[in-house]
């Protein structure tokens, strides 16, 4: 008796993040759907994402219906700050995992009410959650003076893929080392097309370009495009 | 350690395909991974081996292609490839755009065909 072994051979071509980008589309056709501006929020860890939140929330609940999706390894503190804010605020806890994904975020929307702007900050991280989508209409990278000049071009897709970036911690300037204008040239390079705006949190400096910057997303939504 | 979660999509895309054909035992994986891609090789094949065990990709080899990064100049409609992070047109001077390098790709896979390693009797 002789052993039949047909081999195949299958040509396939598929994205790898295929699964996650289909699930990122079902999220951005119900986020349009409700009209719901969604910013995911993307940094370092300490780049200063949790406190521009912090200072940013207690304006933008003033006007508009305001959620926060926070995206930790582990603990809730992250969210326990935010939520003395007024904003609704849902904790994903990833254990261990690096980025979030759309799964991930489709998992909590039940939990939050109806807004007009959700923001979504990512593990603190500048790789993993690049590839990730999660349905945003735009999505926004921190990058705070203390990091050092060099991130930019370390890092470059993340800034690539960002519609806005945020240089934070800007009053740190006088004591650190750090080239603005270099850096300035080279977000320019890497991302022509992006928003750059340079703000201290803490310092409630030049947060109101910042601000316009998240409402020209919420108006751009609103419209329905 | 985001190459795991990117090694757990490649089994099971490639587990749900081959069961849709009747595969039975897959031989080899083909991925395609861009330089710019943010996946380590050495770590995807680390974690592929971790992964693969229990499933029909037990006995498979993961063989992987890095793509280097590509830049396309919009006026030329060429493109260039090298290791800059951008770079002007070296034909026209005017900056070029990130067109590959990025990728993430299962390109394919072999195996035992429906048939494979048993006979049918009747």
């Amino acid at each position: 008796m002789e052993e039949k072994k047909i081999k195949i051979k299958v040509a396939l071509a598929r994205d790898l993040l295929q699964r996650n980008k289909i699930l990122a589309g079902d999220l951005r056709t119900r986020f349009a759907e409700q009209r719901l501006a969604v910013i995911n929020l993307l940094g370092s860890p300490g780049a200063g994402k949790t406190t521009l939140l912090e200072a940013s929330l207690p304006l933008l609940c003033g006007q508009y219906r305001v959620g926060v999706i926070e995206g930790d390894l582990y603990t809730t503190r992250d969210a326990e700050r935010l939520a003395r804010s007024g904003a609704a605020v849902i904790q994903i806890n990833t254990e261990g995992a690096c980025h979030l994904d759309a799964q991930l975020v489709g998992g909590v929307l039940e939990e939050l009410p109806e807004l007009d702007l959700l923001l979504i900050e990512n593990v603190g991280n500048l790789v993993c959650p690049v590839g990730f989508d999660l349905g945003e209409d735009a999505r926004a990278v921190v990058l705070s003076i203390s990091e050092g000049d060099d991130k930019p071009e370390k890092y470059p897709q993340a800034f690539q893929t960002a519609q806005a970036v945020v240089l934070s911690k800007l009053d740190l300037l006088p004591y650190v080392s750090y080239d603005l204008p270099a850096v300035l040239a080279t977000l320019a390079h890497l991302n022509p097309a992006a928003t750059v705006m340079q703000l201290s949190a803490t310092g409630k400096s030049g947060l109101a370009p910042w601000l316009e910057w998240v409402e020209s997303v919420v108006a751009k939504k609103k419209r329905g495009s | 350690m985001h190459e795991l979660s990117l090694i757990s999509a490649l089994v099971e895309e490639v587990s749900r395909d081959a069961q849709e054909r009747g595969v039975s035992r897959i031989t080899t994986v083909n991925l395609a991974v861009g330089k710019r891609a943010h996946a380590l090789p050495h770590a995807l094949l680390f974690c592929f081996d971790l992964i693969k065990q229990d499933t029909i990709l037990a006995d498979a080899q993961l063989i992987i292609e890095v793509v280097p990064p590509v830049f396309y100049c919009e006026r030329c409609g060429l493109n260039e490839v090298h290791d800059k992070l951008w770079a002007n047109c070296a034909h026209c001077g005017l900056p070029t755009v990130p067109a590959g390098g990025m990728e993430l790709e299962i390109r394919g896979y072999e195996g035992d065909g429906p048939d494979g390693g048993k006979e049918n009797k009747n």
